[in-house]
């Protein structure tokens, strides 16, 4: 199952974000999540088989950081992120 | 004279005449006449009477007296030059000689040692002022135009930028405006096409993932961030179930300015934005 990354957005509501196949080619989701991961935000790697299948309720979904724990890391400046990951 | 020899012993040479003269001869020449003369070669050399009647020649007689002294003869030649004097002893020491010449010029001596710096000179008075700058190089070409909107009528390039400043001294003329820069070539710097319901990614280009903030909110985030300006065209599609040609073309706007890193679209059926939707096919594309 695809590796996808959850993080909080500006509303209080979850952003399901999806790395791409040919991103996936070159960086590895955690990588990904602290480039697209909201600044300063704490974000989680979580496989697809995790989250529930039905989207019809998306902007119902909550974050359960319970289940969740330790995030993964959090989200990074671009020009941070450049410097320690672009390759 | 102890010898005594018989006359005959010398008949062969004496004579005598004995007819009358008494005459005696030894050998042819000599005759002693019979009076006492005595002859040689028929010649009276001495008479009887002891006087010399022969020839005076040759003869010398006793030396005679001492004669009276001669008159003074004459002056002798010129002796010989005597032999040279022995050296005569060394004279007393001369005189102190007279001063000398004036010697000549001495040769010119080696050059002195440089002397030290003078002080620093008085400032010297202001130059006159530079000749003006030449007139800076025309501007570069302006920079190709963006590409205009979607849709409209493509925008005029950019305005060249200006030219370079003028070389020192007066600030040259400003260059000349840059020549309008030619519409460019369209590149696509991204692209992405995926399924509006779940976010899932059907094909991409210089994308590393696609945020599903909500129905219909999604976020487009570039692998390389995209220079700013860049252009963009939205779409999504609806796919009914009957069919495999979509439907409908719902509207997609963009939420908020557009960023270098990423981009943010909302869909939706109706263009009041009542209501945002997720489109089955929606595909996000930027370009310049």
């Amino acid at each position: 199952m695809d590796q996808l990354i959850l993080h909080e957005n500006e509303k209080g509501g979850v952003t399901l974000c999806r790395p791409t196949p040919e991103a996936l080619e070159t960086y590895t989701a955690t990588e990904i999540g602290f480039k697209d991961a909201t600044t300063g935000k704490p974000f989680w790697v979580v496989s697809e088989s995790n989250i529930p299948s039905e989207f019809l309720f998306f902007d119902a979904w909550e974050l359960d950081l319970e289940a969740l724990g330790e995030p993964t890391g959090y989200g990074m400046d671009y020009e941070d992120w450049v410097q320690e990951y672009k390759k | 004279m102890a010898i005594n020899r018989e006359l005959s012993q010398f008949a062969g040479f004496v004579t005598i005449d004995e007819s009358g003269n008494n005459n005696v001869g030894i050998a042819t020449t000599v005759r002693i006449s019979g009076g006492g003369g005595l002859f040689v070669g028929g010649v009276e050399v001495i008479s009887p009477t002891g006087i010399w009647k022969g020839s005076s020649s040759g003869l010398i007689g006793s030396q005679g007296a001492q004669g009276a002294v001669g008159a003074q003869g004459a002056q002798g030649a010129v002796g010989a030059q005597g032999a040279q004097g022995a050296v005569g002893a060394q004279g007393a020491q001369g005189a102190q000689g007279a001063v000398g010449a004036q010697g000549a010029q001495g040769a010119v001596g080696s050059q002195g040692a440089q002397g030290a710096q003078g002080a620093t000179g008085t400032v010297g008075a202001q130059g006159v002022q530079g000749a003006t700058g030449s007139a800076g190089a025309q501007g570069a070409q302006g920079a190709t135009g963006a590409t205009g909107a979607t849709g409209a009528t493509g925008s005029a390039g950019a305005t060249g930028s200006a030219g370079a400043q003028g070389a020192q001294g007066a600030q040259g003329r400003q260059g000349a405006v840059g020549a309008q820069g030619t519409s460019g070539n369209v590149t696509v710097v991204a692209w992405v096409n995926f399924v509006g319901s779940n976010g899932s990614i059907r094909a991409s280009y210089n994308v590393s993932s696609v945020s599903r903030n909500g129905t219909g909110d999604y976020t487009t985030n570039f692998s390389s961030a995209l220079s700013s300006g860049y252009s963009y065209a939205l779409s999504g599609q609806e796919r009914s179930n009957s069919g495999s040609r979509p439907d409908f073309i719902h509207n997609v706007y963009t939420s908020g300015e557009p960023s270098t890193t990423s981009i943010r679209t909302i869909g939706a059926f109706h263009s009041n934005m009542a209501s945002y939707n997720d489109h089955n096919q929606l595909t996000v594309t930027c370009f310049r």
